[in-house]
């Protein structure tokens, strides 16, 4: 274990006493309580951490946080717990941890993919689109190799573990941000009394406070660092403010709907995790005001040699130093535009790094700057740049040249040794989620940077987030936005030092190197260079948006967080255009990368969806019934006995039926009350046929029709008083129906005095069913006489069942002398248990959806969704006696087009194998033919359902045949994959009659 | 024959306490009948038969003498009371004879839930996504709303906080389980819902 030389002995805000082991590409180290995999690799002076995901170049940390392009490393090796691309800058450490190095083989020292690198020259910008366009087959040459190279990082294997969960937050502020801007915010809002949601990315309030010496900055006579745990302490004390840490706010939806992904247990040691927590929460805000405090990111500057190992921005070397006592390198050059990076010059000579020289492209730096710089003895070169770097996996030194002003170099070059680069190209606002919301952005040219142009609908900006970088400022900005009744300077707020901030745009270094030699990174994650960006101009990628797509500019894992502003000059100066109005790409949800598990939230496996269970449901479970989901339905299939097949089964069932008794649980058919003194007027327009003279007491089907003509829904409706009634609808339509049905109350017909409700799930039902029915009902019925001359077919009593209130409904959907019987659902389990028990002696067999189906095809009764399907008229079903003449009904006028009119529509039929052994399969085709022509034989029709009756001792099938009723008796043929055509007869639907006939 | 048994839609959850954090427990009502009626006119008639006043606005609830109504609709109330409903329901036929009303007995149709404890809010806040903070959700207010996809009826009857959620029975075990999970943080234990049975799929 090494000794973490590039550790000062003091500072930070880790803690030395409590070390930690974790080990990154299989090697073993240590670092300290409180840091990330970043700051740890650093300060055991591991600058290379990562391979890029093109070309393969070695990659080191440049950010110290969300910004950072490409130290991204993978997390784990339990394939279920293992994740990629996870920025080290990010990472915390716990005892244990192992990261790996991803998109490398076989090391991240030697990497085979590197020869990418040397082919640079022949995957240009685009190279993708220009296989498309290029040699025919070149795609396909192409396209495995990049589909093999293409992706970074390992994804689990196995299913994941972890817990997440949603939380939905209501609050009057969210303040995204933990800086001293959205301190300052969240405390000024919560003096109000307001709620107020404060979301912090990193697991530290304080933002930059905590990336500058303690001394720094005084606010309201405190140090920075103070005032920071003062204020912290302060919000924790308020009720009604909540502080999240760990927390990123990864997108903004409309109306402030803010989603917050909250890291609340990764940092810590897997046995210190608490198995009643989530792994990550993702917290649902819905803010009144958002006030974005999300602080600004620093830029690179685009230079040949600029994507080494080692050149990091100025700010993370001033994190590194100032959070976590690293030291990034001991002999550093800085490289700068802007007056803030010197600060990293002065705080490194402070930790007692060399400065070897600051270069500064402007040409009379701040003289305050100049003097401190001087009075430390720092070779400073204005009007320089820095042109290129040596090195391999690790800055070795750095060649500095003289500007000239115009794009071009002057005069001497010179050389200087340093392993450390510390560049800045200014910062621009962290614009991000303002720009999701749909605010509007203006490049500033004071600052260099895009902008908010202004507050956006509900939503304030402040601080460096708008481009104000003097503390004292921003804090003010920061009160202002959240005091909207009386807008106070912060007057009981004082800054007592911070550095003022000027800056010079600098988009890309000239290269005393040829074009194509020069290779000056602007996405370090995606390698996207200057030249690439050139070429998607040259080539007519005139839009950022189209250069983005063309050249992956921002497309990579980290959004262009610190290649955007620049790409975007760099595409602007090409287009010879002010960057202004090239403008940006549109920014996206989310602003970083969330996981699926954080996402679906606790809504995954048993918990993803409702399944809805009927009264009965323990009894069938009970009884070894296998189920099928119907809408959200659960229902019993078939119930096999121990050892009987799902066939055998089904068989038995179905004989039964005919021959015995059968039960099945019907209780999930939807139910609707309807009432009112228009109830017939009203089902007298939904139903296609007529209900204006049904006597209570009895039942009639009906079919709904869409507005369209088509078959929407269909079910038996009973009349239980004059203006009453109980409608019945299928299984799968009963809220849809529902819904349809209130709708047309409530604004084609508001004049009809009628209202619904549902009552499905008051009632659960038993359906009794076959020749034995009368008997066992009979033992049933307190005060019904089951008989069927005395309660004929489509009639319905109300009674009871052991002394609980029933009704019952003589209705048939298997063609078997049938009883409904509803009771009170909190009976339906001890209604089911008890039909079992007294119908043991009548051979009582319970059934399931599987044999509903089947017996009501051996009927040539319609399922409505299975033999129809939208695009089926009740004429195609063969049921015109169901249209009435006399009135009006939804759909009436569609189903008299001349189309729906035609009589060489697809009708429904029966289909008679000629093999009664052979069952079509369901969705078969029909055609004319005994074989299939060239080059299309013309299809007749389709199978809707199919089966093997075992009361008829064949297979059955219902079509949907073209004129298929005027083609009664005549041989069809069904297409079947791997073997030739089937022969088929065309018959009526109802087989069981035709059965009937012939005995 | 077997004498007729009962059972209510959670028969089969024992209730769940875990100290003050967070409690879960069937509330079964003896009577819910859903009312429909147009307030303008039935209002009085309604008072008169139960002395209750109709609530007219989103969220609010009348309460009686074994008598609450829940605000549904602008024409739809859901009428709670413990008492077996079939003399409420008489005394507002008669009171309502001569409105154009409808009132559906569907006591058999909801399953009530009771949560209660400290951290009760920020359980349900795990799943309903209305703001349930005291400010905007004071003892006495009912809404219709979605918990996770289940649509329920929620009331908070108690400062306590005591919330009674109503759901309709065949996702009431849905529903416990989604409660319990959320409660995990409390100490809540996890269930298995009983809808998990290996399916059989055409």
């Amino acid at each position: 274990m090494s000794a973490q030389p590039f550790r000062l002995e003091q500072g930070g805000l880790i803690d030395r006493s409590r070390p930690i082991r974790f080990s990154f590409a299989g090697k073993a180290m240590q670092g300290y309580a409180g840091d990330t995999l970043a700051s740890a690799l650093l300060a055991n002076g591991v600058h290379l951490v990562a391979r890029s995901f093109k070309y393969h170049r070695p990659r080191g940390i440049l950010g110290a946080g969300s910004e950072d392009p490409a130290a991204l490393v993978q997390v784990g090796r339990d394939p279920a717990t293992i994740v990629p691309n996870v920025r080290a800058t990010e990472l915390e450490l716990w005892d244990g941890l192992e990261a790996f190095a991803q998109n490398c083989w076989p090391s991240l020292q030697v990497d085979v993919g590197e020869i990418n690198d040397l082919a640079a020259r022949f995957l240009p910008s685009g190279f993708y689109y220009k296989t498309f366009m290029g040699p025919p087959g070149s795609w396909m040459t192409f396209e495995p190799t990049i589909r093999r190279a293409a992706g970074l990082g390992r994804c689990p294997e196995a299913p994941d573990p972890d817990r997440y969960e949603h939380v939905n937050r209501h609050c009057e502020v969210l303040v995204i941000g933990g800086g001293p801007v959205g301190l300052a915010a969240a405390r000024t809002a919560a003096a109000s009394g307001a709620r107020v949601v404060l979301a912090e990315e990193t697991p530290y309030l304080g933002g930059r406070l905590l990336n500058e010496a303690a001394d720094s900055s005084m606010i309201e006579g405190q140090a920075g660092r103070a005032w920071v745990e003062a204020v912290t302490a302060e919000l924790a004390a308020l009720p009604e403010v909540t502080v999240l840490r760990r927390t990123c706010a990864f997108g903004h939806y409309d109306d402030n709907w803010v989603g917050l992904v909250e890291d609340v247990q990764d940092h810590l040691h897997p046995e210190e995790r608490d198995d009643r927590l989530p792994r990550q929460r993702l917290w649902r805000v819905r803010a009144g005001h958002v006030v974005l405090a999300t602080g600004a990111v620093e830029r690179p500057l685009v230079f040949h040699g600029n994507d080494r190992p080692g050149v990091m921005l100025a700010g993370a070397v001033r994190t590194f130093l100032h959070r976590y006592g690293v030291l990034a390198g001991r002999r550093a050059v800085v490289f700068t535009n802007n007056d803030g990076a010197w600060q990293t010059a002065f705080d490194l000579a402070s930790a007692g790094a060399e400065v070897a020289a600051i270069v500064d492209v402007r040409e009379a730096p701040g003289a305050e700057l100049v003097a401190r710089a001087q009075a430390l003895q720092m070779p400073i070169h204005a009007r320089a740049g820095v042109i290129a770097t040596r090195g391999r996996r690790r800055v070795a030194g750095v060649t500095v040249a003289k500007l000239d002003g115009a794009g071009g170099l002057r005069g001497d070059q010179a050389a200087f040794d340093c392993d450390l680069l510390a560049i800045s190209g200014g910062w621009s606002p962290n614009v991000a989620l303002f720009s999701q919301a749909g605010g509007a952005l203006v490049f500033d040219d004071a600052i260099a940077a895009f902008r908010p142009a202004g507050a956006h609908r509900g939503m304030q900006v402040a601080g460096a987030a708008t481009g104000t970088f003097a503390l004292a400022d921003a804090l003010a900005e920061a009160v202002a936005a959240v005091d909207t009744t009386a807008p106070q300077p912060p007057a009981t707020t004082s800054v007592e030092s911070f550095e003022t901030y000027s800056v010079q745009p600098t988009w890309e270094l000239p290269s005393a190197l040829p074009p194509a030699r020069t290779r000056a990174f602007v996405d370090l994650q995606d390698d996207v260079t200057a030249k690439d960006l050139h070429l998607a101009v040259q080539e007519g990628y005139a839009s950022v948006e189209l250069a983005k797509r063309y050249t992956t500019l921002g497309m990579g894992t980290d959004q262009g967080k610190t290649s955007g502003t620049n790409g975007f000059a760099i595409i602007a100066r090409a287009l010879d255009k002010p960057i202004g109005e090239v403008g940006v790409t549109t920014f996206r949800p989310p602003y970083k990368p969330v996981s699926f598990g954080a996402v679906a939230g606790q809504h995954v496996g048993e918990l993803f969806h409702p399944r809805r269970t009927t009264p009965m449901h323990e009894a069938h479970v009970e009884a070894g019934a296998v189920f099928e989901l119907v809408g959200d339905w659960l229902r019993p299939r078939v119930y096999p006995a121990p050892g009987e097949s799902f066939d055998d089964a089904l068989m038995r069932e179905c004989k039964a039926a005919r021959t015995g008794v059968v039960v099945l649980d019907a209780s999930t058919l939807g139910k609707i009350d309807v009432r009112g003194p228009d109830a017939r007027t009203f089902l007298n327009r939904v139903y296609t046929n007529a209900w204006l003279k049904l006597a209570p007491g009895r039942c009639r089907y009906g079919l709904m029709l869409n507005e369209d003509g088509m078959v929407f829904d269909d079910g038996v409706t009973a009349c239980l008083a004059d203006d009453h009634f109980h409608m019945t609808t299928t299984t799968g339509g009963a809220a849809k129906v529902l819904s349809w049905l209130e709708e047309y109350l409530q604004t084609e017909w508001p004049e009809l005095r009628v209202y619904l409700t549902s009552a499905t799930e008051q009632w659960a039902v038993a359906s009794i069913s076959g020749p034995l029915a009368p008997q066992l009902m009979a033992d049933l019925l307190d005060d019904i006489d089951p008989d069927p001359d005395a309660f004929p077919f489509m009639t319905h009593r109300t009674g009871h069942v052991a002394g609980v209130p029933a009704r019952v409904f003589r209705i048939s959907f298997t063609g078997e002398l049938s009883y409904e019987i509803n009771v009170p659902t909190r009976y339906g389990l001890w209604l089911w248990n008890m039909l079992m028990e007294r119908g043991a002696a009548y051979g009582i067999t319970p059934y399931g959806t599987e044999g509903m189906h089947l017996l009501r095809a051996e009927k040539g009764f319609i399922i409505a969704g299975q033999d129809t399907d939208g695009t089926v008229t009740l004429i195609d079903l063969g049921m015109d006696w169901a249209v009435k003449k006399s009135a009006d009904f939804i759909g009436r006028r569609s189903l008299f087009r001349s189309d729906t009119a035609r009589d060489d529509r697809r009708q429904l039929v029966g289909l008679r194998t000629e093999d009664p052994a052979f069952v079509i399969p369901e969705g078969s085709q029909i055609i004319e033919t005994a074989n299939e022509q060239q080059p299309r034989t013309p299809m007749l029709g389709h199978v809707t359902s199919s089966y093997f009756s075992p009361n008829l001792d064949r297979s059955i099938a219902l079509a949907l045949v073209e004129g298929g009723r005027g083609l009664m008796g005549q041989t069809v043929y069904v297409a079947r994959a791997g073997a030739s055509p089937a022969p088929a007869v065309i018959c009526a639907p109802d087989f069981l009659a035709a059965e009937q006939g012939e005995a | 024959m077997s004498a007729p048994v009962e059972r209510t839609p959670l028969g089969h959850r024992d209730p769940i306490v875990v100290g003050d954090e967070a409690r879960l427990a069937e509330h079964a009502p003896a009577g819910l009948l859903i009312l429909r009626c147009e307030p303008e006119a039935a209002a009085e008639p309604f008072r008169l038969a139960t002395g209750v006043d109709l609530p007219r606005a989103v969220g609010t609830t009348g309460i009686g003498d074994d008598l609450e109504a829940l605000w549904l609709g602008p024409d739809e109330w859901v009428l709670i009371t413990a008492a077996e409903p079939t003399r409420l329901r008489e005394r507002l036929r008669a009171g309502l004879a001569e409105q154009h009303y409808q009132l559906v007995d569907v006591s058999d149709a909801y399953a009530g839930i009771e949560i209660g404890g400290r951290h009760a809010r920020n359980l349900l806040a795990k799943l309903v996504t209305i703001d349930l903070h005291p400010r905007a959700f004071a003892a006495g207010t009912a809404v219709a709303t979605m918990l996770a996809k289940s649509s329920i009826w929620l009331w908070l009857t108690a400062e306590d906080p005591v919330f009674r959620l109503f759901v309709r029975r065949s996702h009431a075990d849905h529903v416990w389980c989604l409660l319990s999970d959320a409660g995990r943080e409390w100490g809540l234990p996890p269930a298995i819902p009983i809808g998990r049975v290996p399916l059989q799929v055409p």
